[in-house]
């Protein structure tokens, strides 16, 4: 993994690949491979879909390795969403896949000089780009098959749907599982336009002849891999909690507690939440013949994927996650889940972000389009999104242009992009990280709660108003570095609680590249990401203006706790001072 | 008709055992109400009323008293009206929030429980419970043969939820106390107009399974590379039927996994050598290296390449269970999970001697 395959799509010509070693870019995995490249290289002011603009595709530090969960892959570019800086990233097999092809990223540059869509083949043997124009609009389902009826099924793939090629500002870029399967997304931010924009539609990635990556240090690294997975599988939520339920075990408890929003965002309680919970949908899977206990990529431990069958026991999609039930769920006040399967499903077909379209059908819904609980017509509006009809591009631009186009308030998003699962009234330290994150409002980017082990940024008392922030700049900080290995971020559940199982991140990492990365490290790592990041998105004309929640928030009391977002400006202010 | 009369609902009983207990698990997550003592703390709540030790008190994570997470299990008090959800370990930022007296319980404490009652008014009551996740399984078969009351709208959609097998699989179903006839569930009609219901299973234990699985040792021989004969020491998995009856349509399923790489299900290497059926003390075995590893693609591709020596000193851990059907029962049955860990080494480098040792582990 020593070298950056770039792609110019405006070459005169047609699109030309290069490599170069990785130059500046050396140590940098994940987001930070990204976020530098990103950073460095693409002009702020730029246009999303302009030639100046680049799509980073980035495998972790240890992808295409054998240690556990090193299989996530990055997605960088400027958003279409939120017109700043953005990373999504994924599961699925591209990651180790890429990793063993020796690719430490792929840039896609420029802008193709007509029509044509491309498709990028990447073996052993190099790079491969031809025009494919029967590609045109296929959903990423058909799509895939087509390629493995072209190249066979050791392939992997990265993909747009129709979403993508429309431009549209909540197209994901899409991954393939082990089973050859369209499941995995980079969801936020519209990273798919961007790829759109750049004219390829797929990415097909065969390792077949390259060896696994092998460590400086094999008898460490092996070491450091075992207390790693055994701290992984002793872990409440990694070895049980997440293998028998995955994420949305998650919806039962946001709801009683009152963070679980409801009919956009209006009450934190939803009467049909145990039709759709976690426990209710492993044992919908069970009795079906599907399997709630799954991966999504080779070299998983945790397992907290699934496939969801319908009634007849056929494949339907993956395993719904929580933040997807909740969007199309109890967001938008439906309790079927069949149907809100169905709309996973038609997300990752069409290649729309789950978060953005729930939140988007939920404001529709709030604008009258149809009523809170109508799974059929929510089913409806992805459909005219995949279609591309005039209701439908409104809707694929997400829930802030929704909003704007129907006269809306209630709109729940920071820089554009719409507020995931969990109400920051209830949960208001969540609040600051939606508001401060270079992303937009994201539950991700304060995920990695390695506070306790890290102490990053020295004690914090909690239990101060402004602990709240501490705790978040430390979170997000955490993230980034987290995000900068490649790892799962799921695997912050157990570094959380054990040590030594942090330690032993650090050791899979030295023994690896021969280096000797502690805890401080990991911290720096996470600071100039965020910096690089928060740069980036002041040059492109933010202010601390953006760094807010709406304004609603603030005053709309919040059942049935009746809460409203306390957490100052002048507090949120600081969380990047460091 | 007031919920707290609980002697005047129907009281319904099922006397089941063994997995169909885990149907009724569901009911749980929607909540459940039991008559208890009140005005005590949460934490002599789950010890006296619940029956919770400390090990699942200690599972219990998350507690949720009247909508609010509650830090201090011994300050926050029960009352008559309570409404408790209880949960183990939750993933993500939030999941950790929600834990008691966690680092970040700061993110909530906008909506942390915080008692109000200076004085505990001892007493009896009502308690709606809710119990979510992994802890159904730990807390439902006590709640449930405690007695719970239920809206009989819950019961009649879990009722027709069930199926065909499910009812035969019960022993009996009573009606305040007279047995239904097989199969049979109370009129569905009749429960609407009652409002609740008191539920309770008449027998919550494990029923003895049929099968006992088992992982053993026995002294072998390899062929290495370069033709010799090395002693190997076998991992035999053996099902043994343990009952008076043949066992049939015996299922077995399998997990392997080798440290560091991942767990894959290793179950279609039992279809190599098929046993549907095994007599009364009969018994079926598989060599664990010369059908299941094989089955585990990363471990299989590593001892085409290299031989027996790719698999030793490595750590493997074998999960193995198996669905049956006791002959003449039309219910299938399903063993306790069985974990062991293996490994196998050289233990006489001189003569190559390959040995093996075995570690049950423990759920």
């Amino acid at each position: 993994m020593d070298k950056i395959l770039r792609i110019d799509m405006g070459a005169d010509g047609g699109p030309k690949a290069s490599t170069a070693p990785l130059g500046q870019y050396a140590g940098f995995g994940g987001r930070a491979m990204t976020s530098a490249i990103v950073s460095k290289e693409v002009p702020p002011l730029s246009h999303p879909m302009g030639a100046e603009n680049k799509l980073v595709i980035a495998p972790g530090l240890l992808s295409g390795t054998a240690s556990a969960m090193s299989g996530r892959i990055s997605v960088g570019g400027k958003s279409p969403l939120t017109g700043g800086i953005k990373e999504a990233n994924s599961g699925g097999q591209p990651s180790q896949v890429l990793a063993r092809l020796g690719y430490a990223a792929i840039v896609l540059e420029g802008k193709p000089k007509n029509n044509d869509l491309y498709k990028v083949f990447i073996n052993k043997d190099g790079v491969k780009i031809s025009v494919d124009n029967s590609l045109k609009m296929l959903p990423n389902y058909d799509l895939i098959a087509k390629m493995k009826a072209e190249y066979g099924d050791k392939i992997s793939c990265i993909s747009i749907g129709p979403a993508g090629e429309m431009k549209m500002a909540s197209a994901t870029v899409a991954f393939t599982d082990m089973e050859l399967r369209p499941t995995r997304h980079a969801g936020r931010g519209g990273l798919g336009a961007v790829m759109g924009s750049k004219g390829v539609k797929v990415i097909v990635l065969d390792d077949t002849g390259m060896p696994m990556r092998s460590p400086k240090d094999p008898e460490k690294f092996k070491d450091a891999n075992k207390r790693f997975v055994d701290g992984l599988k002793s872990h409440a939520v990694t070895g049980q909690g997440l293998p028998a339920y995955g994420t949305n075990v998650l919806t039962n408890i946001l709801n009683e507690v009152g963070g679980y929003p409801t009919y956009n965002f209006k009450q934190g309680r939803f009467d049909g939440a145990a039709k759709i919970s976690g426990e209710t949908q492993a044992e919908t899977e069970k009795t079906r013949g599907a399997n709630p206990t799954h991966g999504c990529h080779r070299g998983c431990v945790i397992q907290c994927s699934g496939t969801y069958n319908d009634k007849d026991g056929h494949f339907l999609t993956k395993q719904p996650e929580y933040e997807t039930v909740w969007a199309h769920g109890g967001n938008c006040g439906i309790s079927d889940l069949d149907k809100i399967a169905m709309m996973d499903f038609l997300d990752d077909n069409y290649g729309i972000d789950t978060i953005e379209m729930g939140a988007t059908i939920a404001v529709a819904m709030e604008a009258g389009i149809a009523k809170f609980g109508d799974a059929d017509a929510a089913v409806q509006m992805i459909h005219e999104v995949g279609k591309g009809t005039h209701l439908g591009r409104i809707l694929g631009s997400g829930a802030a242009v929704t909003g704007k186009a129907y006269g809306v308030e209630r709109v729940p998003v920071v820089k554009g992009q719409a507020m995931p699962a969990y109400d920051p009234r209830a949960v208001q330290g969540i609040g600051v990280t939606y508001a401060t994150s270079p992303m937009g409002a994201d539950h991700t980017a304060g995920y990695a709660v390695a506070q306790n082990v890290l102490k990053v940024g020295g004690d914090v008392n909690a239990l101060k108003p402004e602990g709240q922030v501490e705790l978040s700049r430390n979170l997000q900080i955490a993230t980034a570095a987290i995000d900068s290995t490649g790892m799962c971020l799921f695997i912050a559940f157990a570094v959380l609680d054990q040590p030594d199982t942090f330690q032993a991140l650090l050791d899979l990492l030295n023994s690896f590249y021969g280096m000797n990365l502690t805890g401080d490290g990991v911290t720096d790592l996470g600071k100039k990401v965020l910096s690089l990041e928060r740069d980036f998105n002041a040059k492109a004309g933010f202010t601390a203006a953006q760094d807010r929640l709406p304004e609603y928030f603030k005053s709309e009391k919040f059942a049935p706790h009746n809460v409203t977002f306390g957490v100052k400006d002048e507090d949120l202010d600081k969380v990047f001072n460091w | 008709m007031d919920i707290k009369n609980i002697e005047l609902w129907p009281r319904i009983t099922f006397d089941v055992d063994g997995p169909l207990v885990s149907h009724f698990f569901l009911l749980l997550q929607q909540g459940v109400t039991i008559r208890s003592r009140t005005g005590c703390s949460v934490a002599a709540f789950l010890r006296e009323e619940i029956g919770a030790d400390s090990e699942t008190i200690e599972k219990i994570q998350s507690v949720i008293l009247d909508g609010s997470p509650v830090d201090d299990l011994e300050s926050a008090v029960i009352k008559d009206g309570s409404v408790l959800a209880l949960s183990a370990a939750m993933p993500g930022l939030v999941g950790a929030t929600l834990r008691r007296g966690g680092t970040y319980s700061s993110f909530r404490n906008a909506i942390t429980y915080h008692e109000t009652q200076e004085e505990c008014i001892k007493g009896e009551g009502l308690v709606h419970i809710k119990v979510f996740n992994l802890l159904m399984a730990e807390l439902g078969p006590g709640l449930l043969q405690r007695g719970v009351v239920i809206s009989s709208e819950d019961f009649i959609r879990f009722a027709t939820g069930q199926s065909q097998d499910f009812r035969q699989g019960c022993r009996r179903i009573t009606l305040d106390g007279k047995p239904l006839a097989s199969g049979e569930l109370p009129d569905s009609a009749w429960l609407s107009g009652k409002g609740h219901i008191f539920l309770s299973l008449s027998s919550t234990g494990e029923r003895k399974s049929c099968l006992d699985i088992s992982l053993q040792s026995a002294a072998s021989h390899i062929r290495a590379s370069d033709g010799r004969e090395i002693p190997f020491t076998k991992a035999v998995l053996t099902i043994r039927n343990m009952c008076d009856s043949e066992v049939v349509d015996i299922l077995p399923h399998a997990t392997l996994g080798q440290e560091g790489g991942t767990v894959q299900d290793v179950s279609s290497s039992f279809s190599q050598s098929a046993h549907s059926s095994i007599p009364p003390g009969g018994a079926a075995d598989w060599d664990v290296y010369d059908l299941l590893i094989p089955a585990h693609s990363g471990t299989a591709s590593k001892i085409h390449m290299f031989g027996y020596r790719a698999a030793l000193n490595w750590r493997f851990e074998l999960a193995a269970w198996a669905e049956y059907r006791p002959s003449g029962s039309s219910i299938t049955a399903q063993t306790p999970v069985s974990r062991w860990a293996l490994r196998w080494s050289v233990e006489n480098p001189a003569t190559a001697d390959v040995g093996l040792t075995i570690e049950d582990l423990k759920d």
